[in-house]
């Protein structure tokens, strides 16, 4: 893992559940295949070079009779490239590419740079990407993952700590190969995420405009 | 006799500077007073509503911002739930306060001590009136129009309405000294109406040795049955 500060104690797990949150969001595009084990993903996924796909992001608490829903659109270039744009119901664009990472949030009806917000947890995620990409699923320090029945990978957080914050993730890999339908982040039994992707792209050239330029 | 005499100066001194933080108000008296009254109840709310806010926080010079808030509430107990997350939905801070405060979740630093409360505080200056009665009608130098009240606290607050019809609320600790301001920002040219015309955009300043400045954008607004239900709760 490399080098970065962050605070002590309980906001380094808060740091770490955001990193491992988004983390989780940017890999999940990664394509698998019809693998039946983590060793067999892991030799399939060396052929993703470059994904594109639409999600939208419902979150579900109990508090609330239907789901917040966001939309957006994310791009991944191994090894380091990542675009993760959410479109509404707020616009905030994250790029990072060669090791330096910028986010932007709408604000007043333009996109501002933002001086902080998961910065630190930018190495950390490109690092585990690099990791999942090569479908390296045990050498994620944060979460231990096992393949379920019915193309489900669940990951479990290996740290007491993280697994008050986030208590399970489910990957659910499509049918189709080398796609993934849908993230589940449970964070409690009141409270969980989930992604859904679509228009998934694999290996079409993405330029370096995508990670540079907020357009 | 003569010790008073001595004293009573000083003892003055000291009663006006503890009021020194209110502004003086050009009194309004009569059916204009009755109108700035109603007036200045239009800034909160009168229904359960849930609301959606984008948060920029600036504290200590730095800038924080891709936080969302989700906020219910409810005026007829003046109960509050608020809900901090994440734009990836991660969820920082769950607290409601039915007149006890309840924490379901709080994550570092947000789990600090008094946070929530405080949090929860600033969000009832936002929506709900104030709890004590009006004691002072009047207009400032500027021209705008103030109601002040006064709490079972001590606190003061004034809710000032502008030429714009744009409103400020100013609270003032039992020292008439000032610590929290919500003013409403202009809205960007063009921009549609809000449901329940709750205005888009709002600042909150905190001030003092640990003051912050909150912005909330109104992402959502969506009013809520008035009976309390399992879903859409606080």
């Amino acid at each position: 893992m490399g080098r970065f500060s962050f605070g002590t104690g309980g906001k380094k797990r808060t740091f770490r559940a955001v990193a491992g949150t988004m983390m989780v969001l940017a890999a999940a595009l990664i394509a698998f295949g019809a693998a039946d084990t983590l060793d067999s993903l892991r030799s399939e996924a060396g052929v993703i070079r470059t994904v594109h796909a639409d999600f939208v992001q419902e979150k579900h608490l109990k508090m609330l009779a239907e789901p917040l829903v966001a939309r957006g659109e994310i791009d991944y270039r191994a090894p380091d490239a990542l675009r993760w744009e959410y479109q509404s119901p707020i616009r905030s664009i994250l790029l990072t590419m060669g090791g330096k990472t910028r986010r932007f949030i709408e604000s007043d009806g333009k996109l501002t740079e933002a001086d902080d917000v998961g910065f630190d947890a930018m190495p950390v995620i490109m690092q585990e990407i690099s990791n999942w990409m090569r479908g390296r699923f045990d050498r994620n320090p944060m979460f231990a993952a096992t393949l379920e029945p019915h193309r489900r990978i669940r990951l479990v957080p290996r740290d007491a700590g993280m697994a008050r914050i986030i208590q399970e993730i489910d990957l659910f890999l499509s049918n189709r190969p080398g796609v993934i339908d849908s993230v589940v982040i449970h964070e409690s039994k009141d409270s969980y995420t989930r992604l859904v992707f679509s228009n998934t792209v694999i290996n079409k050239p993405i330029p370096d405009a995508v990670f540079t330029k907020i357009q | 006799m003569t010790v008073i005499r001595r004293v009573f100066p000083l003892l003055m001194m000291l009663v006006a500077a503890g009021c020194a933080g209110l502004p003086t108000l050009a009194p309004i008296s009569g059916p204009a007073a009755k109108r700035l009254e109603t007036a200045c109840a239009t800034p909160f709310v009168h229904r359960p509503w849930r609301f959606l806010h984008s948060i920029t926080a600036t504290v200590a010079g730095h800038r924080k911002s891709g936080i969302l808030g989700l906020t219910i509430v409810r005026p007829e107990n003046r109960s509050v739930r608020c809900v901090v997350m994440t734009i990836e939905g991660l969820v920082l801070l769950d607290a409601r306060d039915d007149g006890t405060l309840h924490e379901a979740r709080a994550l570092p630093p947000f789990d600090r001590r008094g946070f929530a409360q405080g949090k929860i505080n600033d969000i009832r200056l936002f929506f709900f009136g104030p709890l004590g009665p009006v004691v002072a009608r009047g207009r400032l130098p500027s021209g705008a129009q103030v109601c002040r009240y006064r709490n079972p606290d001590g606190s003061t607050e004034d809710v000032e309405i502008d030429s714009g019809r744009r409103w400020t609320i100013r609270k003032y600790d039992r020292r008439g000294r000032l610590f929290r301001t919500v003013r409403v920002l202009p809205p960007e040219a063009g921009a549609a109406p809000t449901p329940g015309g709750f205005p888009r955009r709002i600042s909150l300043t905190a001030e003092g040795r640990l003051g912050y400045a909150l912005t909330l954008e109104l992402l959502e607004a969506k009013p809520l049955a008035a009976a309390a239900t399992h879903k859409d709760t606080p």
